[in-house]
């Protein structure tokens, strides 16, 4: 599964962040063999719906992208773009993300030593 | 990935560091792999984590648990590392549920397969077990062949039943009369 690194990481304005997302999808699609249709179908959308988005021309809603990642099999934050010079912020969306209670994600921030356990509090 | 290259996964990582016996020192692998260790206890289940993001490979490990289990985690995140190229980030609570094969059709899941099974592979090789079993004779269902086989693979008795489970061919109907 090298390809997710091989796509675009970087996004830096608005714009770029539909561009990677849809690159990644598109990517993501490929992987399993889906065509735009039969994935446009699993997710409710039509399949210029989802062109558009893979070309980065329509603003996908979470709830889509994140019924796309089903789809497609991939965590969801594989779809979003990386950001190496926030390296803690990433961590801390992650860790949000993954459905664990706040003990565990206490745990979780130690082992990763970003020192911004009392901010967890705030989800 | 068939289980096949999965093993072979595995046995590529003992051959590269030429470990030849039990048991396994799982966390000088993960070292030489490139991935830091850090050990936070943690009251519960949650047995590891291991997360990869630009090319930094974090494996976490609940130091309440026994060791044997420490070194099943540690083992289990090192298949992700290996066999698995993306980034991600997640938390393993606990393992045996998923080591069949096929018990899901889930991806996530499929990787949680995948993982146990180099991680069974890594900490009790397949050919180290049957020159056990050849030299020493043994017996499959010998519940104390399978502890002190634990005890030199420095893994829990659990996992090696299971491992053995694995190994042994299922029995022959017998004829009762014969």
């Amino acid at each position: 599964m090298s390809w997710i690194g091989a796509s675009p990481t970087h996004a830096s304005t608005p714009s770029d962040v539909y561009t990677v997302v849809g690159k990644r999808v598109r990517a993501g699609r490929a992987q399993v063999r889906l065509t735009q249709d039969q994935l446009a179908q699993r997710v409710g959308l039509t399949r210029s719906s989802i062109t558009n988005l893979e070309l980065g021309r329509q603003k996908i809603q979470v709830h889509t992208l994140c019924a796309i990642a089903d789809a497609l099999r991939l965590p969801v934050t594989s779809l979003l773009p990386d950001k190496p010079t926030a390296v803690s912020s990433t961590i801390k969306d992650e860790l949000r993300g993954k459905h664990l209670d706040p003990a565990e994600r206490a745990w979780a921030a130690r082992i990763l030593n970003t020192g911004f356990r009392l901010t967890l509090q705030d989800d | 990935m068939t289980n096949v290259e999965v093993r072979q996964a595995a046995g590529k990582v003992l051959h590269q560091m030429g470990i030849v016996e039990p048991p396994v020192p799982v966390e000088r692998i993960a070292r030489q792999l490139g991935a830091q260790l850090r050990y936070e206890p943690f009251e519960g289940e949650l047995s590891g984590m291991f997360f990869r993001k630009n090319g930094e490979a974090i494996i976490g490990v609940n130091s309440l648990h026994p060791k044997v289990r420490q070194r099943f985690t540690i083992a289990h995140e090192l298949g992700h590392l290996v066999l698995h190229d993306q980034d991600k980030f997640h938390v393993d609570r606990s393992f045996p549920v998923l080591l069949r094969d096929g018990a899901s059709s889930k991806a996530v899941d499929q990787f949680e397969v995948a993982a146990n099974g180099f991680a069974a592979e890594l900490l009790m090789p397949l050919v180290m077990l049957q020159r056990d079993f050849r030299k020493e004779a043994l017996d499959f269902a010998d519940d104390e062949a399978a502890r002190r086989l634990a005890d030199r693979y420095n893994v829990s008795l659990q996992a090696m039943v299971i491992r053995l489970s694995y190994l042994i061919p299922s029995p022959k109907p017998q004829s009762r009369l014969a």
